[in-house]
């Protein structure tokens, strides 16, 4: 409380940190495939997090992903661009060209994404966006549409399926 | 030859499915712990599993992005039933409140062209005033609503622009002016429509 800190921040953040930084460093691996690099991204997420002390505590972990995401793209980006300056350089000296923030999403990926949820089934689609927009369990999404987990579950492993049809060929990290 | 190349990739498809939705429900705590233990140490060593867990929260996070774009988009449920939505028609019903106090400006101003009505003054000044009364006017009457913050200052914004289009208006229309007094715009079905409209409203709304 001295320090500013909202009350029980510190330790939210330590749980936090203990439940999903192996995690989010798998993600990271999972997208960059260079597991210093993947390191340098996470503590850069949770030292951003920790700036955010008015985040709400269930928006930390997606918050969390977003910003681990997008600081992924940026190296990934990054080395792409310096790939292609090199040879250049090569070719014609200037000046470098200005850093850009990438989007965490790019609009074109977002309109095929929602494309594919409406081609999905409704009770699929719903099941999809109430677990993965609502941030509801699969509990209690099956108590609220009053179906057995079982029926729940199929239809979101079933709408998964569908999506990765649909997004075979997208490439978010262009 | 080729039937068992084709069974070989719907093998591998399925394989990589059950992955995927194995690394979703990993990184939505979906899984039961000691799976969920299991996984956590696959991924330590099988790059397969790291890349499923990536496509997994990418997904997701698009998803997300997709479900939050869509209520723009009249007509479809993608996204539609998330609370706190329902908020969107008052902003309309500010908007309609602006527009038949708006309205009854119009009338008031186009009512110096009526023989009984005083002549009108010309000048910038004058038409402003008059104007930037009827924006008052407008803030007035929106603030005695029971609306929330956002439908006044929807008026509040209208009102000033209110304001600056009048003068605009009132520039553009000595510009055009070769002769005598500037014609009013004012189309007469617009005048039948707000006589009727005035006389239900009363003349409270009229005077300051």
């Amino acid at each position: 409380m001295a320090d500013g800190r909202q009350p029980g921040t510190s330790e939210q953040l330590e749980q936090l940190y203990r439940q999903e930084a192996q995690r989010l460093h798998y993600f990271v691996l999972g997208v960059l495939r260079d597991p210093q690099a993947a390191a340098d991204v996470v503590q850069v997420a949770f030292a951003r997090l920790m700036e955010q002390r008015v985040l709400r505590p269930e928006a930390r972990k997606s918050w969390l992903y977003r910003v681990a995401y997008r600081e992924a793209l940026d190296l990934l980006r990054r080395r792409n661009r310096q790939g292609r300056m090199h040879l250049r350089k090569a070719m014609t000296p200037g000046p470098e060209a200005p850093q850009v923030e990438t989007p965490l999403v790019r609009q074109e990926l977002v309109q095929q994404v929602q494309a594919a949820l409406e081609k999905l089934p409704e009770p699929q689609r719903r099941v999809v966006q109430m677990r993965i927009y609502q941030g509801k369990t699969f509990a209690a999404i099956a108590r609220e549409l009053n179906e057995p987990l079982g029926t729940v579950l199929g239809r979101m492993h079933a709408a998964v399926k569908k999506l990765r049809r649909s997004l075979q060929n997208w490439n978010p990290y262009e | 030859m080729n039937r068992r190349s084709e069974s070989d990739a719907t093998a591998g498809e399925s394989r990589s499915d059950q992955l995927v939705w194995l690394a979703l429900r990993y990184y939505l705590d979906e899984l039961p712990q000691e799976e969920a233990a299991r996984f956590a140490s696959r991924l330590e060593e099988d790059p397969q599993a790291q890349q499923a867990l990536a496509e997994a929260v990418q997904l997701c996070l698009y998803v997300e992005a997709a479900c939050q774009s869509v209520p723009a988009r009249a007509g479809t449920t993608v996204g539609a039933s998330t609370p706190g939505r329902s908020s969107a028609w008052w902003p309309a019903l500010a908007m309609a409140a602006v527009v038949l106090v708006l309205a009854l400006g119009v009338l008031r101003l186009g009512l110096p062209r009526r023989p009984a009505a005083p002549e009108p003054i010309p000048g910038h000044q004058q038409a402003a005033a008059t104007w930037q009364g009827e924006a008052e006017l407008v803030q007035t009457w929106v603030r005695l609503q029971p609306w929330s913050d956002d439908a006044e200052t929807a008026a509040e914004q209208s009102g000033e622009e209110l304001a600056e289009d009048a003068l605009l208006a009132e520039a553009e229309s000595d510009a055009m002016e070769t002769a005598g007094e500037p014609e009013a715009a004012v189309p007469p079905w617009l005048l039948v429509a707000l006589d009727a409209v005035g006389e239900q409203a009363g003349e409270s709304m009229m005077t300051p």
